[in-house]
């Protein structure tokens, strides 16, 4: 579903962001993606949805080979994985549906599949209730279900996940990393970076550990980390 | 809830600010399409007054005062026998005073300014080729009995290049100001691409092509310039009503171009208008919401 080959990545004038990186996740996996801050989890994330393109390597994400992709297929790639990061990425003018549709809008969805499928996974995320509620009524974990939501909404094949639990606290991050796993049972690969040690202890998915941009780890059913 | 109202108030900041911006980028547009299209009509009437005129004007043989019966007899033989004259006309000074008269009907002043012993009798003389007056006046030129012998071409040849450098002036000028105007627009797009970057983000997040992105800032820019085109489309119209309206009826013998070119040059200023902006708008957002 996933795989890097010998990926590295140098941001202009500054110490390599990844380095040599050679990894390959399948489908269906639950990786965690560890490391302090500048170890490269957030630079990894963004080659996957060609935000940025490798200086050296090779990336396939979902069959396709991004060196290879034209820009104007970019947008066909993102439609086959969702985001989610800490800072949820909400519309504040827009209700929750109305934060879930535009995603559906956008990509030019009709109608009718908007009205059919938001409330679903409205449903899923257990936001049924707080439909036409805005951002500023949420709490941080309801937020985060909407940006989940939004996600998950287009039945990506990948989900990835940029430290999702960074602003919320361990209470309500138990509550989306449940969602988060239940996700991963309907087929969904997901890739989440974070340094949240709690919660990939507690959760003993494959780990995959980064320092200086260099895997220095990778191993299923892992913890946070040695020390 | 200190975060929300910071929000709100940049958010508030930015619609004034880009209020401000669409306004002095309409202004602009419609300066530089009202200069635009003076340009094109200036153009226009050069070309029908030139039509109009070159097939009535004459040479004018202006005849001295005390010439002779017998001396304008001959003259008048060898013009018609000259094979470069198509048409002879005499005008005798009572003729001439006749026509001034008819010319400043509506100019008190002038009329009474002019008794019929000031103005010259003349052969108004039409040639069989115009371009060839040279020929003519050597020929005529010291003849005895002639004053002077006129091309009046050569009189509305001066007023139409002084015409055309007006028009020349006037496109110029349009240019800087569209120049300007393509800059502003671009600005006032940045602005709000700016502004709704948040949104764009989620846009490309989510898979969203980059047209469905752009199209609705190149919209934005495209109501600018054409809001521009119209409002300078409706300077235009009231220039014609009045100021040409007035010429019209002061300046009777001289032919004006019409309503009808006026509201003609419009749908040219709205596609130009609508262009130039789409352009501008385009290529700011290039920078701005590459993928």
């Amino acid at each position: 579903m996933i795989r890097l080959d010998n990926v590295s990545k140098t941001y202009k004038k500054s110490v390599p962001a990844l380095r040599d990186l050679s990894v390959e996740i399948t489908k269906g996996e639950f990786v965690f993606l560890v490391g302090p801050s500048g170890s490269g989890k957030s630079t990894f994330i963004k080659l996957l949805l060609k935000d940025e393109a490798p200086d050296r390597g090779e990336i396939y994400v979902a069959g396709k080979q991004l060196g290879r992709l034209k820009s104007w297929r970019v947008p066909a790639l993102r439609r086959e994985l969702g985001c989610v990061f800490q800072d949820f990425k909400l519309l504040e003018s827009k209700t929750v549906f109305e934060n879930v549709a535009f995603a559906l809008e956008v990509i030019g969805r009709p109608r009718q599949a908007i009205e059919r499928t938001v409330p679903e996974v409205l449903q899923l995320v257990g936001l049924a209730h707080k439909t036409d509620a805005y951002p500023n009524e949420l709490s941080g974990g309801e937020q985060q279900r909407v940006s989940i939501a939004r996600a998950f909404v287009n039945r990506p094949r990948i989900l990835l996940c940029d430290e999702p639990t960074g602003n919320l606290d361990p209470t309500t991050s138990v509550g989306i990393m449940k969602l988060l796993d239940r996700i991963n049972r309907t087929g969904t690969t997901v890739v989440m970076a974070t340094h949240d040690q709690h919660i990939v202890d507690s959760m003993r998915r494959r780990v995959v550990e980064l320092a200086d941009g260099a895997m220095v780890r990778d191993q299923s059913r892992g913890v946070y980390g040695y020390g | 809830m200190a975060r929300w109202r910071y929000a709100f108030n940049e958010v508030g900041l930015g619609l004034r600010r880009n209020l401000l911006m669409t306004a002095a980028t309409i202004v602009t547009v419609t300066l530089s399409l009202v200069l635009l299209g003076a340009g094109l009509l200036v153009g226009e009437q050069v070309d029908l007054a030139r039509r109009l005129f070159y097939a009535q004007v004459e040479v004018s043989i202006y005849l001295q005062d005390g010439i002779s019966g017998a001396q304008r007899t001959s003259l008048e033989q060898e013009l018609r026998a000259n094979p470069e004259v198509e048409d002879l006309l005499f005008e005798s000074k009572q003729q001439a005073y006749q026509t001034y008269q008819r010319i400043f009907a509506e100019n008190e002043s002038m009329r009474s300014a002019v008794t019929p012993e000031m103005l010259p009798a003349s052969f108004r003389v039409k040639l069989v080729d115009p371009e060839r007056f040279d020929i003519i006046r050597s020929q005529y030129q010291g003849y005895p009995g002639v004053d002077d012998v006129k091309d009046q071409r050569e009189v509305l040849e001066r007023f139409f290049q002084l015409m055309n450098k007006l028009r020349s002036g006037a496109w110029w000028v349009a240019g800087f100001q569209g120049l300007a105007a393509a800059a502003l627009v671009a600005n006032t797009i940045r602005i709000t691409a700016f502004a709704r970057r948040e949104q764009t983000g989620i846009m490309k997040l989510v898979g969203a092509t980059n047209w469905y992105i752009r199209l609705p800032f190149v919209l934005e820019g495209v109501i600018a310039g054409v809001a521009g085109a119209l409002l300078a489309g409706g300077v235009l119209v009231v220039a014609n009503a009045t100021l040409v309206g007035g010429l019209r009826r002061e300046i009777g013998f001289f032919p004006f171009i019409g309503t009808g070119e006026f509201l003609a040059v419009i749908p040219v200023l709205v596609l130009i208008g609508a262009v130039v902006s789409a352009v501008a708008s385009l290529l700011s957002l290039q920078r701005f919401l590459d993928v």
